[in-house]
């Protein structure tokens, strides 16, 4: 004899679920609230007072101009190169458009150290733009005649930051965009081509395209124009005279919050982080609020059909995708190539020979560095406990928010969704910074634990689980739950036939985003390995990059342990991107 | 096995279902309730297996009083549209109303019968996406005769089928209830179907005090 489910739990959540919710909510809280109490404590000043002083603070109105241009520019250039990308991506038959589309996708799951480093190979004095007489680096030529005319400092470094920042965004643009632009009713464009109004392109663009495209596109921008100015590995190797807010926290964070020790450095810290918060809520706010306010209910049309009907695409929109495609591809080839290219003495090859050398040092390590092996088992360590503990408490946190709407708590499932989803508002030096102010000012003999970077890297991956699995479970039709509760099966026979087996690719789908985003994360990490623990792999980039570069073997080192964290990755990836094909193949 | 329902009523957000409804049907004895669509046939069914939770009034099973939301595993139900686990193929599907204390060579001897018995023999490794309608519908019978129940509650079963194969299915569903002793409950709006099916019609408005008629569902 069986019950089906009790009424007396609290908004009909099981107590167990409660708590993983509490959890969920105090990991994302607790630590960022516990930095800044130990900064208060430290500097004797409240985070108000302190951000009354930001302006005071050494590098900080420098940095806040350096975060607005840079992302100004950053989210202008997306959008000009993005647009155009995504529209004809989306609206042409392509050859291997799957393919096409994972390459397009590449850089926003490439691990950011990796694309620093691919970068940093890419406008080096023997980087593929130096071919082109284009020196961001070192700043010669046309880029040095610029700074020289205009006073302006380090333009070749600026240029190649918004680049960067670029080419990770252009798959943001594309995400949002393209599937607008595939999945349009063709009616609408052939119904307006026979009107007055769509006679011509002003007509077709002010009628069509920007009503249409014009909410997608402004999300992608803000969320743009977010990641740009919360950049850290990038501003740290490729505008290493600069600092964004986020870099600029990232330097001080390291001895925040020691009593008695500098104290001016702790409250720079608060008053830079608290305006940084601010900052990010309030755009994140506004955002999220424009997304919804005009997010609009399309006609969705069948994206093969609509494909076919357009045709290949006409021979300048092949070149530009195709070639987007290339470049979009070269700093990773760069980070490939710099790994065997080693420079040496013999005029004969242009200063430089190809060799295994740079592998073979990455694979041994040296006296001040760990192996590769050791790197990669460190971070596996970290990505597989991260898997373990963001999983089960992702889907435990995700199944009672689904139980709240179920049973008409809507509210208070959208409160305690909103909460679980503040990690996404912080960026990860802010994380980071938790950790270290937060928890390890606090409770020192953490800097014992040799697994605490696992726990920003639970954080930042959690409330991605919990997207992921939300929508998974809420498509899941009850009835099978019904039937299964009229079947003779047990407690674990009835969930898994009415539940787990609808959840296996979402939840490998989740399973290999936490992996690779722990694998990849890199600014957190640094600021909470670097005060004690074991290094990842995205750590032993940063470090043998920033070593002096009168040995030669050092850039192909840390370009050779950039293409096996970059391997890596894509390899966890690839398991992600099979779920996906899988689901859609069988949800057709 | 005999089931009752007393002066059953079922009210859902303040809006009353049906109200004191009474229905008795004897032990082996095949009911066919005729009602229109959207009259609350469905959710009398849900309350009997103990799916819905009624308002007020009492449910008996073999004149044993029933707690509100309690399962018992001598009652199954069909619904309308087949429930197949869609990750399982048809022999794993219908595998599942085993009962938990039979051994693997039971299950393997009982299962090819239940496949012989609904016409599916050749079925079995087959996955539930490709059947039709009336094939899956065979598949949740003969799931639900694996179960060996004593009542059966069967909610518009053939609604997705024709005309032609439902008459053949309603036929074939009678057999086998009559053949094992089954009690069956079956909801319909098709006179034809319920004439094939029972050993007596009722209809839906004679369930209620006539002042008392349920709503819209």
């Amino acid at each position: 004899m069986r019950t089906s489910p009790m009424s007396s739990r609290f908004l009909g959540v099981h107590p167990v679920q409660w708590m993983a919710l509490s959890l969920v909510i105090a990991l994302g809280i607790g630590p960022i609230a516990l930095a800044f109490s130990r900064l208060w404590a430290v500097t004797g000043i409240t985070p108000w007072a302190a951000l009354m002083t930001f302006h005071e603070q050494p590098g900080a109105t420098e940095a806040l101009q350096f975060s607005v241009l840079e992302a100004a520019a950053s989210t202008l250039l997306t959008v000009t190169i993005g647009l155009p990308l995504a529209w004809a991506f989306g609206r042409y038959k392509w050859k291997r458009v799957r393919l096409k589309r994972a390459l397009l996708f590449l850089p926003f799951v490439t691990p950011p150290i990796v694309a620093a480093v691919g970068f940093l190979a890419l406008i080096s004095p023997e980087g593929f733009l130096s071919f082109f007489g284009i020196d961001l680096r070192g700043e010669t030529g046309f880029i040095g005649w610029l700074a020289a005319k205009t006073g302006w400092d380090h333009p070749g470094h600026f240029v190649a930051l918004v680049i960067s920042h670029v080419w990770f965004n252009l798959s943001l643009m594309v995400r949002f965009v393209e599937p607008v632009v595939a999945q349009l009713d063709p009616r609408w464009e052939e119904q307006l081509a026979l009107l007055p109004a769509g006679q011509t392109r002003r007509g077709r663009l002010q009628h069509l395209w920007l009503p249409v495209l014009g909410p997608a596109t402004t999300v992608a921008a803000a969320y743009t124009f977010f990641f740009s100015f919360t950049s850290f590995a990038m501003v740290k190797w490729l505008a290493p005279s600069s600092n964004t807010l986020e870099s600029l926290l990232g330097e001080l964070g390291g001895t925040a919050g020691i009593a008695g020790y500098r104290t001016e450095t702790s409250l720079a810290v608060l008053g830079i982080a608290t305006f940084q918060m601010l900052l990010m809520l309030f755009m994140l706010v506004v955002a999220g609020r424009f997304e919804r306010k005009h997010s609009q209910v399309l006609s969705l049309h069948n994206e093969t059909m609509n494909r076919e009907q357009h045709g290949p695409a006409p021979k300048r929109w092949a070149w530009f995708v195709n070639g987007m495609l290339l470049l979009l591809l070269a700093p990773l080839v760069s980070v490939v190539i710099g790994s065997f290219r080693v420079r040496s003495n013999d005029p004969t090859n242009n200063g430089y020979e190809w060799t295994l050398e740079g592998w073979k040092q990455a694979w041994s390590g040296d006296y001040s560095t760990v192996p590769f092996t050791e790197a990669l088992s460190n971070s596996m360590v970290y990505a597989v406990m991260t898997l373990v503990v963001a999983l089960p408490l992702g889907y435990a946190v995700a199944t009672s928010l689904v139980t709240m709407r179920e049973r008409g708590h809507q509210r208070a499932a959208g409160v305690l969704d909103s909460l679980c989803m503040l990690p996404l508002s912080m960026s990860a030096v802010m994380v980071g910074l938790g950790m270290v102010a937060g928890i390890l000012r606090w409770f020192p003999q953490m800097f014992q634990f040799p697994y605490l970077p696992v726990v920003p890297h639970v954080m930042l991956v959690l409330p991605f689980v919990i997207r992921l699995l939300v929508p998974a479970i809420e498509r899941i039709d009850p009835v099978f739950a019904e039937q299964a509760s009229l079947l003779p099966m047990g407690r674990f026979g009835s969930w898994w036939h009415s539940r787990g087996a609808f959840l296996v690719v979402p939840a490998t789908m989740a399973g290999s985003l936490c992996l690779a985003f722990s694998l990849g994360e890199f600014g957190a990490t640094f600021l909470v390995v670097r005060v004690g623990s074991w290094n990842s792999l995205s750590i032993l980039v940063d470090q043998v990059a920033s070593r002096p570069k009168f040995d030669p073997l050092m850039f192909p080192t840390a370009m050779a342990l950039a293409t096996m964290l970059m391997v890596v990755t894509l390899v966890v990836l690839s398991v992600n991107e099979r779920a996906r094909a899988w689901r859609m193949r069988h949800e057709d | 096995m005999k089931i009752e329902l007393r002066k059953a009523t079922v009210t859902v957000n303040n809006k009353v279902i049906f109200n004191e409804l009474n229905l008795t049907v004897e032990s082996g004895e095949v009911v066919s309730i005729l009602g229109p669509s959207g009259c609350g046939k469905t959710t009398m069914l849900r309350a009997s297996c103990g799916l819905a939770s009624l308002s007020n009034g009492e449910r008996y099973l073999e004149d044993e009083r029933l707690d509100d939301n309690v399962i018992r595993p001598e009652i199954t139900m069909l619904f309308q549209q087949p429930v197949l686990y869609p990750h399982l193929n048809v022999a794993q599907n219908i595998a599942l109303g085993a009962p938990k204390h039979w051994t693997k060579e039971t299950v393997n001897q009982r299962l090819q019968q239940v496949l012989e018995s609904i016409g599916l023999t050749d079925f079995n490794q087959r996955s539930v996406g490709s059947l039709s309608g009336g094939e899956a519908q065979r598949v949740a019978f003969g799931r639900a005769l694996m179960q060996e129940p004593k009542v059966i509650l069967l909610d518009e079963p053939f609604a997705s089928v024709d005309v032609a194969r439902r008459m053949e299915l309603a036929a074939m569903t009678r057999t086998h209830l009559k053949e094992r002793g089954i009690t069956a409950i079956h909801v319909t709006h098709d006179q034809d179907e319920a004439d094939i099916m029972a050993d007596r019609v009722v209809r839906w408005t004679d369930l209620q005090p006539p002042s008392k008629s349920g709503e819209e569902e």
